[in-house]
């Protein structure tokens, strides 16, 4: 250590607040460095001599600021008590094993509702309309970048597909990744087929002009229907923990056609926020990278304050920070539970683990899976994707 | 027995523990608090303002702002850290309102070092019973008020939260709004200018081997 390094460490060294090893290097330089010697013995002296008087408060000020402060604000806290209370009792029952089951199979039997009603609204993923016009045969045989709607034979739903459609009833859907609706069928423009081919192939020449016209309200047409049925063309998710639910992976990409017509989210419980910042700290553990859950778990301890939900999002908020080397963060959290008998020894354990990194140096930043230790038996679905993580 | 375990585990309880405990509900959570806090709060703002009937008055003011917004508290900091924070910044607004009305509570202020209360040499802890040892005390403490009291604010208010309050330098920072770095940096200022103010006492010198 240099002196410009002691000088730095002079204050931290003086008040006792440098790891055991920086506290060393300054006593060695000390011991070896008469001007930093004296510039430590002289601050210190200073401060044994410089000690303020501790003066008594006036009598009765504790009575005083009670007095004050209940006539401040009389109702303030029984309100708050009492929805800490029921928010407390609400969220003791929600982390039950049983309330959380039945949670997560009303969410398995609502998300499956949902999109199986969404499902049939849509047309199948191979389902094709050809676009046709009025008193124009349906081709001979279909096209082969278009599907026949139904397994019957090709002229006669051929026949009825052209004697009732119109243009702008039936929107042709092709299922290659071509782009059908920019190009007409082949066979539209193909004279080579039979003579009702041919004489549809006339008017579908000029259907097909119309149709280019028309290609382009088609196709504007299509592409909100394109990205339904590639909605369609995602499996379905699978029926997920709330947490999953909540973190948006419920919904493949491109579905936001879809997703405007389900219904609105509702707000989020904070039981279900909790899931949601384990399965965003788990995500991260699995790609290596730091917890990036400490605000949200704060944002549940602080909107559960008193109850199990909460003292675990305090919890895991505290090895979340210091996984990411923020032990202040850690050490105010794990402070407040110190003060709750479930997770008084735990708090001390991790706050010595806490003290010991930091004496030894040893860098917990960047560390991607923090040890996570749910108070509560945590639901069937939530441990096995925490204990896949680990 | 009951009654002793539980205020037991309250007298052990940290300032956050017995926060949710009053948040929850708990007014004899809160009333820890103030037994706690009142008599360290006041001799940070008792210094800071020179004054007792100020400083009653802002630790006062700051513990009703505490319940009054006990729900804002959102447990990212420690509780002293908001505690010290708000009475900081009653004493800042109380000076204000003492510059602008030019209050003669200065000059009466120096008055209440000594005046109607007991003298700081009977109210030191350490109780010499030698009267030229009690005399040099008495004399190297006002000395040590006056020049603490000659120190430019934000140096003073730095020393005052770690002599006095005994918080860190890293919550100190967080408590008057500036880098840690820069606290060090004043503490060590105001240590260097009380060196001045003292060091030809005996007891410095004493101090020194």
């Amino acid at each position: 250590m240099d002196c410009e390094k002691f000088e730095s460490a002079l204050m931290d060294e003086l008040y006792g607040e440098l790891d055991e090893l920086t506290s060393a290097a300054t006593r060695r330089h000390v011991e070896g460095c008469a001007r930093c010697a004296a510039l430590m013995s002289g601050l210190r002296a200073t401060r044994r001599v410089a000690s303020l008087p501790r003066i008594e408060p006036p009598a009765g000020l504790e009575r005083r600021i009670l007095a004050a402060a209940a006539a401040a604000t009389p109702r303030a806290v029984p309100f708050r008590g009492r929805l800490a209370r029921a928010v407390s009792l609400a969220g003791s029952w929600a982390m039950r094993p049983q309330t959380a089951m039945a949670a997560v199979f009303l969410v398995m039997i609502g998300t499956s509702v949902l999109l199986l009603r969404g499902k049939s609204s849509r047309a199948p993923a191979n389902a094709t309309v050809t676009v046709t016009e009025e008193g124009t045969p349906a081709p001979a045989t279909p096209p082969t970048d278009l599907a026949a709607p139904s397994p019957e034979p090709s002229a006669a739903p051929a026949t009825s597909a052209f004697a009732a459609a119109r243009p702008q009833d039936r929107v042709a859907t092709t299922v290659s990744p071509a782009g059908g609706w920019a190009q007409p069928p082949p066979e539209a423009l193909d004279d080579s087929r039979s003579g009702d081919g041919a004489r549809a192939r006339a008017p579908a020449k000029t259907s097909v002009a119309k149709g280019d016209e028309g290609a382009g309200a088609l196709a504007q047409n299509a592409a909100p229907r394109r990205g339904a049925r590639e909605s369609a063309d995602v499996p379905s998710p699978a029926p997920a923990a709330p947490a999953a639910a909540a973190a948006g992976q419920a919904f493949a990409p491109g579905a936001e056609g879809e997703k405007a017509s389900e219904p609105a989210v509702p707000p989020s419980d904070p039981a279900d926020e909790l899931w949601a910042a384990r399965a965003a700290r788990d995500a991260a553990a699995r790609q290596g990278r730091p917890c990036p859950s400490g605000p949200r778990f704060d944002d549940v301890a602080s909107r559960s304050p008193g109850s199990q939900t909460g003292w675990d999002a305090l919890y895991e908020g505290a090895l979340c920070y210091e996984s990411t080397g923020e032990y202040g963060n850690a050490r105010t959290r794990l402070g407040t539970l110190l003060g709750v008998a479930s997770y008084r020894d735990r708090a001390r354990m991790t706050l010595d683990r806490i003290n010991k990194e930091q004496a030894g140096g040893t860098a917990n930043a960047g560390r991607a899976a923090p040890k996570a230790a749910p108070a509560a038996p945590p639901p069937a679905a939530a441990p096995a994707a925490t204990d896949s993580a680990r | 027995m009951r009654v002793n375990d539980a205020a037991a585990s309250r007298s052990e309880a940290t300032d956050e523990a017995l926060m949710v405990q009053f948040q929850s509900g708990e007014r004899s959570a809160f009333a820890w608090l103030v037994r706690r806090h009142q008599a360290p709060l006041y001799n940070f703002a008792f210094r800071l303002l020179r004054s007792s009937p100020a400083a009653e008055e802002v630790v006062q003011d700051a513990f009703v702002r505490v319940v009054i917004n006990a729900g804002e508290f959102k447990h990212a900091a420690k509780f002293s850290t908001w505690l010290y924070a708000i009475t900081r910044n009653l004493c800042i607004d109380h000076v204000r309102k003492r510059k602008l009305r030019n209050h003669p509570s200065l000059d009466e202020s120096k008055a209440d070092e000594g005046g109607d209360g007991p003298t700081l040499g009977e109210r030191t802890a350490d109780g010499r019973s030698n009267v030229e040892r009690a005399a040099a005390s008495i004399e190297i403490r006002e000395r040590l008020v006056e020049a603490v009291d000659d120190l430019p604010d934000e140096q003073r208010e730095v020393f005052l939260l770690r002599e006095v309050s005994n918080l860190p330098f890293r919550e100190i920072a967080e408590i008057v709004g500036v880098p840690e770095n820069t606290v060090k940096s004043r503490m060590r200022y105001a240590l260097e200018r009380l060196q001045a103010a003292l060091s030809d006492f005996e007891e410095y010198a004493r101090a020194l081997r």
